[in-house]
């Protein structure tokens, strides 16, 4: 067996072997565990809201203490956690094995790229202690309120800007790595279909994140000079502010969700023995949902006062791109069908993720349809929509994606009972926090409500009450994922029978990868 | 085929005569139907998914097939899954598309009222002049709201019609609905707009056409409608809670409550008391102070969120014989489906039908004020933010205001300053110039939406606070 790299330090020593290493795997790992710290730090400010929100009226903060946590919620589990999650780290650390290479193209500016990523991370939270307390303009910093408050939002938009840059770095390095540095034999159709996704993914983020860069920057002129960009007053247009915003964070949609997707593909054929069903249909709808996805934005906006042709304009492409999903909804069931599946818990999360997925894009068709979004715009049920979209799918993805590759990072599997336990109190929670406002929504509940009409009080004290059961059910599986990198059966090479390249070395993975670069004469899922 | 169903969908509201009272307005139906569609072809495929996904786990587990089958995919069917949802994303575009091109297009005939959304209140203005904090149309008659943002972004949006519009600065856009029964609707703002967002709510009344004209016409502009007693209760949710018809709800109902003997625990003892003005007075700011037997601690106090004028409202409202009202109830309801009941008991009368008590005949006698300096800060909602007592809200308080000293941050230094009329002006017009000590920086610009007269007699009116 050969050294693994966790023993292979390089360089440095310590902490610094950490830091200031360009192995993807360590950079991989630096990324998880950040990615997790904000993880917490965001749900952390969500159960708070959660608890405000459990009955009308003041509960245990005053609306400008709300208005600061929905923002920062936002701003966290968006920028820092749901972007990256599943991308920068699964992406770091499994991309170049699943492709049988020893490192990304750009190992150096991969590690810069985390730099900007904690840069970005410490200056988002450190608006919490900033002269004028926390920012208070939602994730999205609508002009002109994100121009006359007087919270941190040029910091907070800061923070943004450069988390953009690491979001850039990674896209750059991570196609140039697919296009250079595939092993011998490893054609585009014998990639695995989470290496498409992070294809699909790393091109979004290259073409679209620059906007978000200019966007903010201009924000941040327009508070600090007065410039007058978005200032109707100064010839400006905050519905151009909602454009430029929209054309970077409805792509960034797909950033978080393509990766997620991947990791889904790779699960299902691995846990029913069999190969995927529809291969091309799945990696080709990847690349259609990425290069539509540049173009639907517009429908963050039906309510705006927006011309009508941009209204059916947008109404119409946002239907399209419903099909892409579609049809890796269908080839994933088709994929369980003859199968001979185990059902462990990264195949129970990839078929809750299926499920709730599929109510968050279905709910979707009913936000894209012009009539029946100008009364569901804004309200709770686009925040159901959204967490079902973000967190029943993205979110559930990244937690099949820990226990999938769980064994293969840490070399030791973790406690399938309690692991599965754990499943099911974080399916039950998530449906109890968030399937209620759908209902709200549909009544009339508006969003970024701190006290709402009495007439809404059940529903959120239903979703209070789910917020503290998903908290239970998350709390149990991470204290079960640390327990078992300590306790856990030493999981061996392949614990998953896996037949993607990652499973052919040791586990933890050697510091270099593949002693010999392999040559590939299968594909990915060939479990003959 | 396909085409009249569609046709169906999208011209159900018009279809009046079949249902002449199910629903309240004219286009809920338009929402509702587009979305029962796309519910129920998202319910079959979420169904199909999940029932096929959980069948193929059972049947296929590995225990009962030990060596899996591999297929590597069916072009027909591939080829039939991209097919049938892409005709039928494409109906589902037309439909809300149709929808939505239907309830867009204002009749010529519609009544227009500006509506001014401003952080966080909002202002109805008719074609006469006449202003209100809340919205009365007439029963029956399509209305055309135009829309403008005095400050920052804000969402007109009345859930009862299912219809939203933002208010953007310097942009206008429009709405349009028409109600069909009279009655309270909620009116709610749904852009972010600040610290008050969750505040900015008001109310839709929609009244009998000859009682808005009653409202309406020029005549009586000098008679304040201000908000009535029954419509604070609503807008700020008391009803949610205190029934008007006697029946028990959260708590105790409102019925008959003035000067009645009640029992109630005060820490722990039972004593017995009479519902009197202090009685209520102190139920509404402390209500953890005195609760009703049998019923649970857990109303709010209200203390800031009501303006010394509504709680008098109120007050005169649980005074008066509220219930056994007018006449003209039967005569509604029998117009109406039982479901609607409610609303229309619930529908505010206005006062000139109730027998003049004090406060209108202090009104009546009043001459017709030109510009009611009083009304103007109602109007523009300077009690959102500020009280006109001593108290605190998120401006000064302003009793008082007039010649005292303040001291204010100018430029980032501070200074102290008398605030005599020329400060109070610029206060209103320039607000950012001089910034009260210890208050943010958030009251927008009444430049350019108020006129001299107004001002001067908001100044007044100002004054007068001691």
């Amino acid at each position: 067996m050969q050294t693994s790299f966790y023993v292979a330090h390089g360089r440095f020593r310590g902490i610094f072997s950490w830091i200031l290493s360009t192995d993807h795997k360590r950079i991989g790992l630096l990324y998880l565990c950040s990615i997790l710290s904000f993880f917490i730090v965001g749900v952390t400010l969500g159960l708070l809201m959660r608890l405000e929100l459990f009955a009308p009226g003041r509960t245990i903060m005053d609306a400008q203490t709300y208005n600061a946590l929905f923002s920062l919620h936002g701003i966290v589990m968006i920028f820092l956690f749901i972007i990256p999650a599943i991308n920068a780290s699964f992406g770091n650390f499994f991309l170049p094995l699943q492709i049988g290479a020893r490192d990304v193209a750009f190992p150096r500016i991969n590690l810069l790229s985390w730099y900007f990523y904690i840069t970005a991370g410490i200056l988002a939270i450190s608006t919490l202690f900033a002269p004028g307390g926390p920012p208070d303009a939602g994730w999205t910093f609508y002009t002109p309120y994100s121009i006359i408050t007087t919270t941190s939002v040029s910091l907070a938009a800061f923070a943004a800007f450069v988390v953009g840059f690491s979001s850039i770095l990674t896209g750059l390095n991570f196609i140039t790595t697919i296009h250079r540095l595939r092993a011998p034999g490893m054609t585009w159709f014998r990639m695995p279909l989470f290496v498409w996704s992070v294809y699909a993914t790393s091109w979004v983020q290259i073409l679209a994140t620059p906007v978000l860069a200019i966007v903010m920057l201009l924000l941040i002129f327009e508070r600090m000079f007065g410039v007058g960009f978005f200032d109707p007053a100064k010839g400006g247009d905050p519905l151009m502010f909602q454009h430029l915003f929209w054309i970077y964070s409805h792509p960034a949609v797909y950033v978080m969700i393509l990766p997620a997707m991947g990791v889904i593909s790779d699960i299902i054929p691995v846990f029913s023995r069999r190969t995927i069903f529809g291969y091309k249909a799945i990696a080709f709808s990847s690349m259609t949902i990425a290069g539509v996805g540049y173009v639907v934005w517009g429908h963050h906006m039906f309510a705006s006062g927006m011309s009508e042709t941009a209204r059916w304009l947008f109404s119409f492409l946002t239907f399209i791109v419903a099909i892409p999903s579609g049809i890796k909804v269908f080839n994933w069931v088709a994929t369980l069908y003859r199968g001979s599946i185990i059902l462990g818990t990264p195949l129970l999360y990839s078929l809750s993720f299926i499920f709730l997925f599929s109510i968050g894009g279905l709910t979707g068709l009913m936000n894209a349809a012009v009539a029946t979004n100008l009364h569901i715009h804004d309200t709770y049920f686009i925040v159901a929509h959204f967490h079902y979209v973000m967190f029943g799918g993205a979110g559930f993805a990244f937690f099949a994606a820990l226990h999938y590759w769980y064994p293969k990072i840490t070399g030791r599997l973790y406690d399938e009972t309690t692991a599965r336990v754990a499943w099911l109190i974080v399916f039950i929670g998530f449906n109890v926090l968030y399937f209620p406002m759908f209902i709200l929504g549909w009544q009339g509940m508006p969003r970024r409500y701190f006290d709402y009409p009495l007439e809404f009080t059940n529903a959120h004290m239903i979703s209070t009450i789910g917020s503290w059961i998903l908290a239970t059910g998350i709390v149990i599986m991470f204290v079960n994922l640390v327990l078992s990198a300590a306790r856990g059966r030493n999981a061996g090479n392949n614990p998953w029978g896996g037949a993607t390249l990652e499973w052919q070395v040791s586990s933890p993975p050697p510091a270099h990868n593949f002693e010999e670069i392999p040559q590939i004469s299968k594909g990915p899922y060939d479990f003959n | 085929m396909l085409n009249s169903f569609i046709h169906r969908i999208i011209t159900a509201q018009t279809d009046m005569g079949s249902s002449p009272s199910a629903e309240p307005f004219y286009r809920m139906h338009i929402a509702d139907s587009v979305m029962l569609f796309i519910l129920a072809i998202s319910v079959t495929f979420l169904v199909l998914v999940t029932f096929f996904m959980i069948y193929f786990v059972i049947k296929y587990r590995k225990e009962r097939n030990p060596t899996a089958e591999q297929i590597e995919g069916n072009f027909p069917l591939e080829v039939i899954w991209t097919v049938i949802p892409t005709m039928l994303v494409i109906i589902m575009f037309y439909i809300g598309w149709a929808g939505f091109k239907s309830m867009r297009d204002a009749p010529e005939n519609a009544m227009q009222v500006k509506v001014f959304g401003q952080m966080w209140t909002w202002q109805f203005e008719y074609t006469n002049g006449r202003k209100d904090r809340v919205l009365r149309v007439p029963v029956g008659k399509p209305v055309r709201l135009t829309l403008a943002s005095r400050d920052v972004l804000h969402s007109l949006y009345l859930p009862d019609f299912r219809i939203k519009e933002d208010l953007v600065p310097r942009m206008t856009n429009y709405l349009w609905f028409a109600a069909k029964q009279p009655g309270l609707y909620r009116i709610l703002c749904t852009e972010y707009c600040g610290l008050g967002h969750s505040q900015m709510r008001t109310a839709l009344v929609a009244m009998t056409e000859e009682e808005f004209l009653r409202w309406y016409s020029p005549g009586e502009a000098g008679i304040e409608f201000p908000y009535r007693g029954r419509e604070i209760l609503d807008v700020k949710g008391c009803i949610g809670c205190h029934s008007l018809d006697g029946s028990k709800k959260i708590g105790p109902t409102f019925k008959g409550i003035y000067d009645r003997r009640s029992i109630v625990i005060t820490s722990g003892e039972e004593r017995e008391v009479i519902t009197d003005e202090e009685y209520m007075r102190r139920s509404i700011l402390v209500p953890k102070s005195d609760i009703v037997k049998g019923y649970p601690a857990v109303m709010p106090s209200y203390e800031g969120l009501l303006t010394v004028e509504e709680f008098k409202e109120i007050i005169d409202f649980l005074k008066g014989d509220f219930i056994e009202k007018p006449p003209k109830k039967k005569k509604v309801k029998t117009a109406v489906k039982k479901r609607t009941q409610k609303q229309v008991t619930a529908f505010p009368k206005p006062r000139a039908v109730k027998p003049v008590t004090g406060p209108e005949q202090k009104k009546a006698v009043k001459a017709v004020p030109q510009y009611d300096g009083k009304r103007t800060f109602n109007e523009r909602g300077c009690q959102v933010c500020h009280n006109t007592s001593n108290a605190r809200k998120i401006g000064p308080g302003l009793r008082g205001i007039y010649n005292r000293k303040v001291v204010v941050i100018t430029n980032r230094k501070e200074r102290e300053i008398v605030s005599d009329e020329v400060y109070l002006k610029r206060s209103i017009l320039k607000p950012k110039y001089d910034i009260v000590k210890g208050y943010p920086l958030l009251m927008p610009s009444q430049a350019g939406f108020i006129s001299d007269e107004e001002l001067d007699a908001l100044v007044e009116y100002l004054k007068t606070l001691k």
